[in-house]
């Protein structure tokens, strides 16, 4: 008589398979199918890359909620996957979607004095203070939280991931010009709002005038 | 005159423009503008690094994202093995279950095949040596009865049982199914993984499901896990881990995290490799008695994210440095680290944990008028620093001061944040925040006010 359980193995050292192109769209294919393991396998395989996705497209203290909120979404549509492109660009989009969704919850339920607190302006660090790239970051990432959810989005992807614009059309499912607008008035808000900040002015220093 | 297009101007930025450009350029004031804040933009973006998760947040997604699933965030239909295979978690956590090739039996947990591939192998008679009292036994289609010594537990045979060791009578391969999840940090030993545990060993092996605790010789485990196999080699006290995704082969970082049931670490046993793992050696790092007996009742007590219990009581840890989570009865839980010394006392302080802001929003104009009293209210926060410059002239330092504003005005709470200044002035900020008297809000707020103290002038 034989003992059939799907966790038998057999004898000897068990090899882990090394995931293969086919295996990954496997797993996408039993997902839709409905198979938990293959849902499972894919939060496996994608969540470091989504995560690297998210970074400046949410803030850094909403990032583990919302790679949850993204496989979330995974799960509920990915019956809705069709094929028509990689599954990794489906998964892109949704998750810039998700992010941006996101972030505009975050603005509604936000309460934050301290960017309101006129007075406090003269007492943020010099810009000697900011040479630590560290801070610089901080406060970027603050300039960024600044921006409305579009015109963030389209900045990160451009100028902080490299997305290419036409990328960006696709995956926000608008027009190339659309982006590139977006791009510019983003662009411009960052930089004037750089500029407000002590720290980071002397990034822009006076014209030629 | 035409000017340039964004993306020309932003290549100018980048590299020294083509000879058509830098034409352009000498003659256009306006782009040689766009360019230099094009300059400044990229370098202010340049370097920034993306921000990632560390593996133990990504562990606590994907336990929330199980625990979404099951609780039904998503259409259930095309999922029904989730919840199958919750309901079986549910229903029978780590009960030892074989089940012969001709199906469940009655009674039997029967966990879906996934679509892997299956080995067969010719089944061997298995022993019992030892079972718990509750452990039964059933074979065929006999009812279950309880489980003894010196009991064969056939093909056939269905095994359930909160602790049963079960010796084959050669050197076999045998299978448990196990349901829970996997956790490599923490007190408690290996926790038995998602869905499956296999097990290859040459000796016996003991599952005691109660505490999920795993206790062998030289045995190689292997647990599937979010889908992904991961090979957990445990040979003298060496752990391996084979990730199938990556194909990476490597040491667990740190082995120490791996726990045997008595305490010892496989690090300790690692250390002394010679020694066998079935009598675990003495752990080099003694023991603690961690008391928390002082702490408010009912509060939950965790250890690099294991949950130890809840006040009051008295539990021997080993010592080391260790993450340590209290959360108080319906509040949320605060870490800290923790470093636990045999001898020395410890005393694990409760931090209050910060309201959430659940209610109604304040309005602008509230906000406003709590912004004007704080402004007016700062030579009281002021006082606070003059006294620090008294002991120190050259004091200089920063602070976020946490309110936390009930819906009438008062400071519920008040605490400070990222300080860097001395801890006289925290405590005098505190007390004095405390004092403060702001217009009511209508709602409760956290209000963070970031201060900076120094002399004018520097």
């Amino acid at each position: 008589m034989e003992l059939s359980l799907y966790s038998w193995q057999s004898t000897g050292l068990q090899r882990a398979p090394v995931s293969t192109s086919a295996a990954r769209a496997d797993a996408v294919e039993r997902a839709r199918g409905g198979d938990v393991t293959a849902f499972r396998e894919l939060y496996a395989l994608h969540h470091r890359q989504v995560s690297r996705q998210l970074a400046f497209l949410v803030p850094r203290s909403d990032l583990e909620d919302v790679l949850q909120d993204v496989f979330i979404e995974v799960f509920k549509s990915i019956r809705r996957f069709e094929g028509k492109s990689a599954f990794t660009t489906w998964l892109y989009r949704l998750t810039v979607h998700v992010a941006m969704k996101a972030r505009r919850k975050h603005t509604r339920s936000r309460l934050d004095i301290v960017e309101d607190v006129p007075d406090q302006a003269d007492e943020r660090p010099t810009p000697d203070a900011v040479s630590l790239s560290a801070e610089r970051q901080e406060r970027v990432e603050a300039l960024l939280e600044k921006l409305s959810p579009k015109k963030r989005a389209v900045l990160v992807m451009h100028d902080l991931q490299g997305v290419e614009a036409q990328r960006i059309a696709e995956v926000l499912e608008t027009n190339i010009l659309t982006v590139r607008t977006r791009l510019f008035y983003a662009r411009r808000e960052l930089e004037a709002l750089a500029k407000d900040d002590p720290a980071l002015a002397d990034f822009f220093p006076g014209g030629e005038s | 005159m035409k000017h340039l297009e964004p993306d020309v101007i932003e290549q100018a930025a980048k590299e020294a423009p083509a000879a058509e450009v830098a034409t352009h350029l000498t003659s256009c004031s306006e782009c040689r503008e766009h360019v230099r804040r094009a300059k400044g933009r990229q370098k202010l973006l340049a370097g920034m690094k993306p921000y990632t998760l560390s593996d133990m947040a990504f562990r606590r997604v994907e336990a929330r994202l199980e625990e979404a699933v099951n609780a039904g965030e998503a259409s259930p239909s095309p999922w029904r093995w989730w919840w199958w295979v919750g309901g079986a978690v549910a229903a029978a956590v780590l009960a030892l279950v074989v089940v012969s090739s001709e199906g469940a039996l009655p009674g039997t947990v029967k966990i879906p095949r996934p679509p892997v591939a299956t080995a067969t192998a010719p089944f061997h008679p298995l022993m019992v040596l030892r079972a718990s009292s509750e452990a039964q036994l059933q074979d065929g289609d006999s009812k279950w009865r309880p489980l003894s010594a010196g009991d064969l537990a056939l093909a056939g045979s269905a095994l359930s049982a909160q602790s049963v060791l079960l010796a084959p009578e050669s050197d076999v391969a045998w299978a448990i199914s196990a349901s829970g999840s996997l956790s490599l940090g923490g007190p408690a030993s290996l926790t038995l993984g998602a869905g499956e545990i296999v097990a290859h060993v040459g000796a016996p092996i003991e599952v005691l499901a109660d505490t999920r605790r795993m206790l062998s010789a030289n045995a190689l485990f292997s647990v599937t896990r979010a889908g992904a196999e991961v090979v957990l080699a445990v040979m003298e006290g060496q752990v391996e881990v084979v990730d199938s995704i990556s194909g990476e082969r490597r040491l667990v970082k740190s082995p120490s995290a791996l726990r045997w049931s008595d305490g010892s670490s496989l690090q300790d046993a690692r250390e002394e490799a010679l020694r066998s793992l079935v009598a675990p050696p003495v752990p080099a790092r003694p023991w603690v008695r961690f008391d928390a007996r002082g702490l408010a009742e009912k509060t939950v007590v965790s250890l690099d994210g294991v949950r130890l219990g809840a006040a009051p009581f008295v539990d021997v840890v080993t010592a080391g440095r260790r993450r340590l989570g209290l959360t108080p009865p319906g509040g949320v839980e605060r870490e800290s680290w923790a470093e636990l010394v045999g001898g020395q006392p410890f005393t694990a302080k409760l931090e209050t944990p910060a309201i959430e802001n659940d209610g109604p929003e304040p309005d602008a104009e509230a906000l406003a008028r709590v912004m004007a009293a704080l402004k007016a209210q700062r030579p009281k926060l002021a006082s606070c620093y003059e006294k620090w410059l008294k002991a120190n002239p050259s004091a200089q330092g920063e602070v976020v001061l946490e309110l936390v504003v009930g819906a009438q005005g008062r400071v519920k709470k008040a605490r400070v944040e990222n300080a860097t200044i001395s801890a006289a002035s925290s405590e005098c900020l505190v007390t004095t925040a405390k004092s403060l008297v702001l217009p009511p809000l209508g709602a409760d707020a956290t209000l963070q006010v970031p201060l900076l103290l120094r002399q004018p002038g520097r």
